[in-house]
């Protein structure tokens, strides 16, 4: 989440992989967090920091890469931060039978041909 | 793609004060490399921390990719209390994972995928970090 502002406001990546982000912070820190002070307040206030303004942004060739049993990322909240790149014919998003740690080695394996590709590394 | 060794992994400290931030570089232990990838961990009950993608920077080393994998701050040590604290340490990461970048494109050759203008005169002369990190394991 943190990656996806810094990728759009630092432009100078070639590729982007994004794993289980969720598209706005109010997501993890209101649920999770005792955070004082009105909700929407809180939700409005961070909203031109979140992770779906700063996907807007992106120009590099990025990877989606989601959990089907997240617990925190609803397929959903996922399609919605993908869709919101700019990219021409679709977001590239793939599917892991895994949790919220992402512990799939399908998943590691095409990060690394993604990224492969996408730095001249073949 | 081609063999070799594994990376050499580096412990060092960029940045200073508030902004200061605990990275690993993983690098290529036979020649230069062409290309660099920042490694943002995730918040979670395992490898919750800069050493989740360790030793998938240490692959991509075998493949001439020079790594960054700076320790996150927000929400690892502060907790979100309230919009102004966590606008500005949201805005505090930014400069962390900047400084981190910094150190990223310095390495690389100038057009190496990750970089734009590589930043390479912001070495120091004693090492191969950028100038003003403090290195607690000396390149090997």
């Amino acid at each position: 989440m943190h990656g996806l502002l810094l990728a759009a406001r630092r432009p100078v990546f070639a590729a982007a992989v994004v794993i289980a982000a969720t598209p706005r912070w109010g997501d993890w820190f209101l649920r999770f967090w005792k955070v004082q002070g009105d909700r929407f307040d809180y939700l409005r206030r961070l909203a031109p920091l979140d992770p779906i303004e700063a996907a807007r942004g992106l120009t590099a060739p990025t990877l989606w890469q989601f959990s089907s049993r997240d617990f925190f990322i609803a397929p959903m909240s996922a399609v919605e931060l993908a869709r919101a790149a700019p990219v021409d014919g679709g977001p590239r998003i793939e599917w892991y039978a895994a949790d919220h740690a992402m512990r799939s080695a399908k998943a590691r394996a095409a990060r690394k041909q993604f990224l492969a590709t996408a730095l001249n590394l073949a | 793609m081609t063999g070799g060794a594994r990376g050499k992994v580096s412990d060092i400290v960029l940045g200073a004060g508030d902004g200061v931030v605990e990275a690993y570089v993983v690098e290529p232990r036979d020649g230069a490399a062409r290309a660099g990838v920042l490694f943002l961990h995730w918040l979670g009950e395992h490898h919750n921390d800069r050493t989740q993608f360790l030793s998938e920077a240490r692959e991509l080393a075998r493949l001439g990719v020079r790594s960054v994998l700076p320790a996150g701050r927000l929400p690892w040590v502060p907790d979100p209390i309230d919009v102004e604290t966590d606008v500005a340490n949201i805005e505090l990461e930014q400069v962390r994972l900047g400084t981190a970048l910094d150190a990223l494109v310095a390495g690389p050759p100038t057009g190496a995928p990750v970089a734009s203008s590589a930043t390479t005169s912001a070495r120091c002369t004693g090492c191969s970090w950028p100038r003003g990190a403090r290195c607690s394991q000396p390149p090997s």
